[in-house]
């Protein structure tokens, strides 16, 4: 079967070593990290050259193409800039109402551009990696948003890279706010969040279908999920998470 | 060193695609992994090298446990390999065994491809492909 030493040597080294990781599970993830840092190293190269032949192949295109798109996007963007004013004046208006609501302006996170590593399907977990860590002043139980929706919280750190865990994750639990009462929410790998209840528990949950749940922060509001119920029990209908392009990691909680 | 050189660009490609590529990439590294305990009865220290680096990318991928491939797999899959490689089996057998297990290990990763395979256009698909592969290997020499 087997006439070499070193194949049982090795096995017996990979055994205490996965035993070690077992054991302690912050080197487990430390390790998954520092991999998928290095895949980003080595891989950013091969995407710059990608890109390069990209843009190659878009200069070597036809100049009759651009022009015609160049005259669509003109057209497009003389109608987009008369939205824009609209939106503008309505932007406008809506700041003013709520400076003299809030006597301040619109609050917006302190947050860093973040850019997923790997899947981001969530086909095998609902996780993914990002490529900030704690040098880009990461912490764990950071927020990762799109736009004000909570898409995840950073739940294993490393110096380049971290692990966000997704709303969607049956692993994500939260504190959130819902007509000003508190609730526990917690992950159910599904589209929603389900609501724990203490023990005996005789509280009357106080909300409706619709109302939004909310997370609030130092000085802003982010948002969880709107409430829905299902067979009766009340649950935390999340956004759908499919753009992952502009997630942004709030850093000042 | 093809082995290799098909891991390492694997790991490149693993999240730069589509998810189909995705699934792709896992199967393909599992095989692979599968192959090199599998493909002969002396196994050579590099054998178990690949097995351990093409598992080590599969666990970082799909989340399991670091190096629990190896721990777990590698003695029933020598025992298979006592037992395939003694009765000298056909080449074709082989394969199937090395793609039939990888598959099986694939589904338990991510259960949603049942469904997805028993899709009609996949399932046809994978059904021309047998035929043509069929025909060709019996009347492809004519």
């Amino acid at each position: 079967m087997i006439n070499n030493k070193k194949v049982f040597l090795t096995y017996i080294i990979c055994f205490f070593l996965f035993l070690t990781l077992i054991l302690f599970p912050n080197y487990n993830s430390k390790t998954k990290l520092f991999t998928y840092f290095l895949k980003d190293k080595v891989e950013s190269p091969f995407i710059f050259v990608g890109n390069e032949i990209k843009d190659l192949f878009l200069i070597l295109n036809l100049n009759f193409d651009h022009m015609n798109t160049i005259k669509k996007l003109e057209d497009d963007n003389n109608y987009l800039r008369s939205i824009n004013k609209y939106l503008l004046t309505l932007t406008s208006k809506y700041s003013e109402q709520n400076k003299i609501f809030h006597q301040s302006s619109i609050k917006l996170p302190i947050s860093v551009g973040v850019q997923v590593l790997g899947d981001r399907n969530l086909v095998y977990n609902k996780n993914f990696i990002i490529d900030k860590g704690s040098n880009s002043g990461l912490l764990i139980g950071d927020y990762i948003i799109d736009g004000l929706n909570i898409v995840g919280r950073v739940v294993n750190i490393n110096s380049n890279t971290s692990e966000v865990v997704t709303v969607k994750s049956i692993n994500y639990g939260d504190e959130v706010f819902i007509n000003g009462k508190s609730y526990i929410v917690s992950g159910t790998n599904n589209n929603y969040l389900s609501f724990l209840r203490q023990k005996e528990s005789t509280e009357i949950p106080d909300f409706q279908v619709g109302d939004i749940a909310v997370v609030p922060l130092d000085d802003l509001i982010l948002r969880l999920g709107i409430v829905s119920y299902d067979n009766n029990q009340p649950i935390l209908l999340t956004p759908d998470i499919t753009n992952f392009e502009n997630l942004r990691a709030v850093t000042n909680d | 060193m093809i082995r290799l050189i098909f891991v390492a660009i694997l790991f490149l490609i693993y999240g730069n695609f589509s998810f189909v590529i995705n699934d792709i990439v896992v199967f393909s590294l599992i095989n692979i992994s599968f192959y090199t305990v599998l493909k002969e009865k002396n196994i050579k220290i590099i054998d178990v090298f690949i097995f351990i680096l093409s598992t080590f990318v599969v666990e970082v991928f799909v989340g399991l446990p670091i190096l629990i491939g190896i721990v777990v797999l590698f003695i029933p899959l020598l025992l298979l390999n006592y037992f395939i490689n003694n009765y000298n089996f056909a080449l074709f057998i082989k394969s199937s065994i090395i793609f039939l297990m990888s598959f099986v290990t694939f589904c338990i990763f991510d259960q949603t491809l049942v469904f997805r395979l028993l899709n009609l256009q996949y399932f046809t698909s994978i059904f021309i492909l047998i035929l043509i592969f069929l025909g060709l290997s019996k009347y492809g020499k004519e």
